[in-house]
């Protein structure tokens, strides 16, 4: 079944990112002292806001943090992907109703990364 | 802190949290956060972030073999999952504005409430279900579900959908503001509210976390709460520790460890409290 297919891949392939990240963000020394100083913090701290293009940049430049965020992004799409395949085989069942439930929730998904940036 | 003392300190932690999780039948959420905070001393937002993480990644395990034993109801699970993921972004939502004081105090109330329905757990028979719900059967949320262990057909259909979905808001709401699956708040509304099996509800329930921990993680990555030296080895690690927890589980006396749970809980939950109150 495709739907336990992409949950399967889409995890696996976001789990081998995220440690292809943290191999080379752990001799890079220094770069990430300033992530650790966030961690550390006490009470509200002003986090910068993050896109996936900013994420994708970063990995462009090779920066070690931008591969594990990829790791992070594809984590988050897996389900996401799930839900507009789900979309998909509601639509080819001819199943109006279902398929709109399911691009609704997707939307509300999408809608999560807008909310955050706020 | 060395760095890479600190990313192996947090992948133990990550492993820790999963063996014990798969352990007790969670996913480990519910004792990363305080791990992570109590233990280490870490912002609770950052520990709230890669929590969720671990949520979905755990979740999408599971679910491709729920799926693929068709245990899990698709459709019912994408009706509750409309009002769970507008639950989920209304918690992410206010996790970013209340002070983190009130994030562990709710965090630690939720711990000792979650232990209620285990000291509880005789008065939880099923009451009368009642007549199927229209829009149940409008929507056709109903299904077959062979128990492997007998063998025996059995059809199920959704009841009491409006207060389900309700109650459904609340879990996404609370998974949302602390970072944690919420599985056993899922399971027990499915159950007890809808009358679903308890494996069907099982199944859909890890179904629908991974999409409900995507809402909420969404709203956290954006906001920049998603700190990439925890979230990898955390990630990684609870995902080794699930794996070796459920092959760990085939050996051992679900029992005895039961006696251990609701005292761990009670401790972790007033540990919580204490910080936040203080």
């Amino acid at each position: 079944m495709l739907v336990s297919r992409i949950l399967h891949v889409g995890g696996l392939v976001a789990g081998i990112v995220l440690a292809i990240g943290l191999i080379v963000l752990v001799p890079s020394r220094g770069t990430e002292q300033e992530l650790l100083d966030q961690l550390l913090s006490r009470g509200t701290v002003t986090t910068p806001r993050i896109t996936p293009g900013s994420v994708l940049a970063g990995v462009v430049r090779g920066r070690p943090a931008s591969i594990i965020m990829l790791g992070v992004l594809l984590l988050i799409l897996t389900p996401v992907v799930r839900v507009a395949a789900a979309a998909a085989y509601f639509a080819a069942l001819r199943d109006r109703l279902f398929a709109l439930i399911a691009i609704g929730v997707l939307g509300m998904l999408v809608l999560g990364f807008l909310l955050g940036a706020i | 802190v060395d760095p890479l003392l600190f990313v192996i300190a947090m992948a133990a932690l990550g492993l820790g949290a999963g063996l014990t999780g798969a352990l007790f039948g969670l996913g480990g959420g519910i004792f990363l956060v305080p791990a992570l905070t109590l233990l280490f001393g870490l912002n609770i937002r950052f520990a709230i972030g890669a929590s969720i993480l671990a949520v979905i990644a755990t979740s999408s395990g599971a679910a491709a073999a729920y799926v693929r034993d068709r245990l899990a109801n698709i459709r019912i699970g994408m009706v509750l999952e409309i009002a769970a993921v507008l639950g989920a972004l209304t918690g992410a939502m206010i996790a970013g504005y209340i002070p983190t004081r009130w994030l562990f105090v709710v965090f630690g109330l939720l711990l000792l409430y979650s232990i209620l329905p285990m000291v509880l757990r005789r008065g939880m028979e099923l009451a009368d279900p009642g007549p199927p719900d229209p829009i149940a059967t409008r929507l056709r949320m109903a299904g077959m579900f062979t128990d492997p262990a007998t063998g025996r057909e059995e059809k199920y259909i959704a009841r009491r959908v409006p207060a389900s979905a309700g109650l459904m808001y609340v879990a996404g709401v609370i998974s949302g503001l602390l970072g944690i699956g919420n599985g056993v708040f899922n399971v027990l509304a499915m159950v007890v509210t809808m009358g679903l099996p308890l494996k069907v509800a099982t199944a859909t329930s890890n179904f629908m976390i991974g999409v409900v921990g995507a809402a909420s993680a969404g709203v956290y990555f954006s906001r920049g709460e998603i700190n990439p030296l925890i979230a990898a080895p955390v990630v990684l690690g609870i995902l080794a520790g699930a794996r070796i927890g459920a092959r760990l589980l085939a050996r051992l006396h679900p029992q005895t460890l039961r006696i251990l749970f609701v005292p761990m809980l009670a401790y972790i939950g007033v540990a919580m409290l204490v910080r936040g109150l203080r």
